[in-house]
């Protein structure tokens, strides 16, 4: 199993659509996939998939459920070809308080442990082939636990100076310390204006120029970038998208780079052995 | 009588506003090996009276080791739901746990006999369905295990696994990482002087990771 991990320095970076219609469209392609929300401080994923399951992952870490109790199987509702499960985090105040603020060190390290297990689980029992994990933005706490527990990290990142030094940032304080134990983190852009300007003269700057200038600064490859679309950013619920609408620009984009980010991993997986 | 089986929990509840939030929670209880008093479940509908009535919810009352209240709307109206609350106050040897429903707000004053009691004081765990109520319920209960002698779903603690296996002379190791017992051979890897066992390369990756960033704070 290969645990994918989609992180930001800031929230709004579009985490959540992004990661939630790749973790579908490889399940609509044959794959077991899992998505976990640990965005534990703002969850998004129950309010994205709209369900309201009976155990949350807040119970998996306070040990009150196992990784069967949390699980939502969403294979049939969507029809897919492979198993499509997703795990909630709750936004009830005093759940994301006690993550939080509540716990001291010694429940913190029995919580990541709980995790751990049933990441194994997961692959184990489950035959998950691609768990993919939804993070909180920056660098907090359980932001950090599931990068470290992640084999491939994908950073999204908005084309501002704020976006742009945050990333940086996060790359010499933990990214770094990650990849000297066998991660790997590659940057995608999202919501990159202008690109859907046809008209070369026309566009504010060059694609190609500006994604090295980038890459020079960040200091790390990026593997991809998705245009702004307007009718997806202000969509009032986008729901798993480029599955229900694979012929859209968007899902086209969304297709190629959940197709990059399985060569990387395969990659990856092979370098480890 | 002679098997009665003493409850755990009991339930004190408004009717009107209560009555699904109890029976689910009741069933809910019940399932998870918590014996659990609700009046309206518990009280044979031939009951004799309302002495006799009142007889069977006041040992109900006495044996348990929980008490549960309800905050629905206009449960402070009820005066069975004072009743049991006072006398609950009264025996002294319960743990109270106060359930309230979001709609309300966590500031309730009760009158019990002339007596002020401040239910926003109290700690409160606020609720939103029948399913969360459950859930969090079983979660507290959990919490407070030591309460009771047979919760029949959680007894078979880590703990109480790894004491068994002492008691036998089969002492077990555990991975420094994933905390789970190590079936096959142990790797022992010594990390910033410091020597640590582990069930699998997976978990002696990941620990590095969390040292690298943690440093002396890890584990």
């Amino acid at each position: 199993m290969r645990t994918i991990a989609l992180h930001s320095y800031k929230g709004g970076t579009g985490k959540t659509t992004l990661i939630s219609n790749i973790a579908a469209m490889y399940a609509k392609n044959g794959l077991n996939v899992a998505l976990l929300d640990f965005d534990l401080y703002a969850p998004s994923l129950g309010s994205y998939f709209k369900k309201k399951p009976n155990s949350y992952i807040n119970d998996l870490l306070n040990g009150q459920a196992e990784i069967s109790d949390i699980l939502y199987d969403l294979t049939s509702e969507i029809d897919l070809k492979g198993k499509f499960f997703v795990g909630f985090s709750s936004s009830r105040k005093e759940d994301v308080n006690e993550i939080e603020i509540k716990h001291e060190s010694k429940w913190q390290l029995e919580a990541l442990r709980r995790f751990i297990k049933a990441k194994k689980e997961l692959a184990d029992q489950f035959k998950i082939d691609y768990l993919f994990v939804d993070t909180s933005p920056g660098i907090r706490y359980w932001s950090i636990n599931t990068l470290a527990c992640s084999d491939l990290i994908f950073l999204l990142l908005k084309d501002s100076d704020m976006d742009v030094e945050g990333t940086q940032k996060m790359i010499i304080d933990i990214y770094d310390s990650l990849s000297r134990y066998g991660a790997k983190y590659y940057v995608i852009l999202n919501k990159v204006p202008g690109e859907t300007v046809k008209e070369e003269s026309m566009k504010i700057r060059h694609e190609k120029s500006w994604i090295s200038e980038l890459e020079r600064v960040v200091g790390t490859e990026i593997v991809g970038s998705i245009p702004c679309f307007c009718d997806i950013q202000f969509s009032r619920h986008e729901y798993l998208f480029s599955v229900r609408q694979p012929m859209h620009p968007f899902s086209i984009k969304l297709a190629k780079i959940a197709d990059t980010i399985k060569k990387l991993s395969e990659t990856n997986t092979k370098n480890a052995l | 009588m002679g098997n009665h089986r003493p409850f755990d929990i009991f339930l004190c509840h408004k009717k009107s506003s209560g009555k699904d939030f109890a029976d689910h929670l009741k069933a809910g209880l019940e399932e998870l090996g918590y014996h659990t008093f609700l009046d309206s479940k518990d009280i044979p509908k031939m009951t004799d009276g309302i002495q006799e009535w009142i007889q069977i919810r006041d040992q109900a009352l006495t044996e348990s080791k929980v008490f549960i209240l309800l905050i629905t709307p206009g449960f402070d109206l009820s005066a069975e739901v004072l009743k049991e609350i006072g006398l609950a106050r009264e025996s002294g040897n319960k743990k109270f746990l106060y359930f309230r429903h979001r709609d309300l707000g966590r500031k309730i004053i009760l009158n019990l006999e002339g007596q002020k009691v401040d239910l926003g004081r109290q700690e409160q765990v606020s609720f939103e369905n029948k399913e969360e109520l459950l859930r969090l319920t079983h979660g507290i209960l959990l919490q407070n295990r030591n309460l009771f002698q047979v919760p029949a779903s959680t007894c078979q603690t880590e703990k109480g696994v790894e004491q068994e296996k002492q008691k036998q002379g089969t002492v077990s190791t555990i991975c420094a990482m994933c905390a789970k017992e190590i079936k096959g051979q142990p790797i022992t890897v010594e990390i910033d002087n410091k020597s640590y066992t582990f069930d699998c390369q997976e978990c002696i990756q990941t620990f590095k990771k969390f040292k690298s960033i943690y440093g002396k704070n890890f584990p």
